[in-house]
């Protein structure tokens, strides 16, 4: 059957996700399907598993269960043997180059323009490989920095992966925003040229 | 040998040590209590490790302990021998000497025939012997879905007790039996796991991990821990935080039980493993490269798990040769131990 929707209400774990996995790589579920799941655990496994293999999905509050609108976007989850191989050992997670961000904008022209940019710059810093060493901020980007900043998930993530965030502490100071800071670590001039000497390139965008 | 038509697997959605109050939950109700901790408590609650130490004398300290949990397997008998091997597993993983023992019993006095009990009582009296213990009485309950399980008491010398918070730089990392056995249980309920694959698991559960405390001892290991309901990756970030160092784990190095990659690869993920990804997120950093099936195998919650241990390099070729002929043999090196630099580095490093 050429269903788009996926009941798994009054189904305990691991069903649900057995479900939703034969569904994203059944070719006869359309892209678009939703699964229907009626047990607060479930629903945040199923959720989980949909996140860490980078397939969208968006959860409805029914009245007695959760909708979740799965997209499959051309992404499978299938696990080849290679992909056992190919963990690397040794690779190391960072490089020695350094981003130093200046502003909580990006380029020059509409300040609105420039905010999306520098969002969406920070937002992808995880994506490519390999991730910088360090990420600095200075004068106007310690805002990025700060707890209710847009892009602070992002930065969490990134320290996480290994990337050591650097905070200019005059700055903070500055704009009196030292004690809203949702990450990294507070520095000064010394260990930021420190920093900024010893990379192999700087990027700043 | 009875012939039982009764699976003890239909009285329960979880099993054995993925039945377990969530870490978090319990640390967050832990922690707002202060307990005393007199001198001779050598090991209590502060590390989060196996069973408590209290020093008799300067040669003597007692090791206390219990577990018990409801049905890992169908079989009465194979999961009184299973409930009682992980019992006593964790005198074991302290580097103790187990000597006494009392059953914790909870069943039903009607729904389930009694001789289903019998059968698990026999079987935790076998595995008992065989460890060379003696069970000296218990307690039960009228209670539904059965449980059982014991509390141990083991000796060991107060100078010798093997910890999970004594993890040292630059020591390998071993684990003496293969992970996966909440994943098959899981598979067994949904009948997608052969025989074949089952009856291995269950082996592997009923293997006392007697031999391997009597070998670190021999060793002077100082560090180890059993793998349980937590999963590798929760017992080796207590393990690290314990210790403060960073753990890595190479996931391709460690042992995983036949089957258990075909049942994950289908999406059988028992739900306990994800409460066990939430427990460790925040502290764990995983290599981008690491397959996702892999890394969900790291937090598939053991029942009567291997030991892990921490060895010093020069000296793991000669343990683990012993190990394996001990009645080992899937151990393998499955990481290291290094410092802390700083506090911002990940505990676990899951590569």
């Amino acid at each position: 059957m050429n269903s788009k929707i996926i009941d798994a209400r009054g189904q305990l774990c691991p069903k649900p996700i057995i479900l939703t996995k034969k569904a994203i790589n059944d070719p006869n579920i359309p892209n678009e399907f939703f699964l229907l799941i009626d047990n607060e655990t479930s629903k945040e496994n199923v959720e989980r598993f949909l996140k860490d293999n980078g397939i969208s999905h968006q959860t409805y509050q029914k009245e007695n269960y959760f909708q979740i609108s799965v997209s499959k976007t051309g992404k499978k989850v299938n696990s080849s043997s290679e992909a056992y191989c190919s963990i690397s050992t040794t690779k190391k997670l960072t490089a020695d180059h350094i981003i130093a961000i200046t502003n909580d904008k990006m380029g020059s022209g509409s300040n609105d323009l420039g905010k999306i940019l520098i969002q969406g710059f920070m937002n992808t810093i995880k994506e490519v490989s390999p991730l910088p060493q360090k990420i600095i901020f200075y004068n106007n980007g310690v805002k990025l920095t700060l707890k209710d900043s847009p892009v602070i998930d992002s930065l969490k993530e990134l320290e996480k992966l290994g990337v050591k965030i650097q905070i200019c502490g005059t700055c903070a100071d500055y704009y009196e925003v030292k004690d809203k800071i949702g990450c990294g670590k507070i520095s000064n001039m010394y260990d930021i040229i420190d920093s900024l000497t010893k990379a192999t390139h700087i990027i700043s965008p | 040998m009875m012939n039982h038509s009764f699976d003890l697997l239909t009285t329960v959605q979880q099993g054995g040590c993925s039945a377990k109050l969530p870490a978090q939950l319990l640390s967050g109700v832990l922690k707002d209590f202060s307990y005393d901790s007199p001198e001779n408590l050598l090991v209590g609650l502060k590390t989060n490790d196996d069973a408590a130490v209290w020093k008799i004398n300067q040669n003597t300290a007692i090791i206390q302990t219990t577990d018990f949990f409801p049905p890992i397997c169908s079989d009465p008998y194979e999961f009184g021998q299973i409930a009682a091997a992980n019992a006593l597993s964790d005198v074991y993983a302290m580097g103790g000497k187990a000597i006494l023992a009392l059953n914790l019993v909870m069943f039903p006095s009607t729904k389930i025939d009694i001789s289903v009990l019998k059968e698990i009582l026999r079987g935790g009296a076998d595995k008992v012997k065989e460890a060379g213990v003696t069970l000296a009485g218990g307690h039960s309950l009228d209670d539904f879905p059965p449980k059982y399980g014991l509390a141990v008491t083991g000796i060991i010398h107060p100078k010798r007790v093997i910890t999970n918070a004594n993890a040292k730089a630059e020591e390998v990392l071993i684990l003496t039996k293969p992970i996966g056995t909440g994943t098959i249980i899981a598979g067994k309920r949904i009948n997608e796991v052969s025989k074949k694959n089952y009856q291995n698991a269950l082996e592997c559960m009923k293997i006392l991990n007697k031999n391997a405390a009597e070998i670190m001892q021999k060793y002077n290991i100082r560090c180890a821990t059993d793998i349980t309901g937590f999963s590798l990756l929760g017992h080796a970030l207590e393990m690290a935080e314990g210790s403060d160092k960073t753990l890595t784990i190479k996931t391709s190095k460690v042992p995983i039980l036949n089957g258990v990659d075909e049942l994950i690869e289908m999406g059988c993920i028992p739900g306990v493993a994800f409460r066990n990804l939430k427990y460790v997120d925040e502290k764990t950093c995983f290599s981008r490269t690491l397959d996702y099936n892999l890394k969900m195998i790291m937090l598939d919650a053991q029942t009567s798990g291997g030991l892990l241990i921490c060895c010093q390099k020069n000296s793991a070729d000669k343990l683990i040769k012993d190990l394996k002929n001990a009645g080992y043999p899937d151990l393998a090196i499955i990481g290291n131990v290094s410092e802390r630099k700083e506090k911002s580095e990940p505990y676990v490093i899951v590569k």
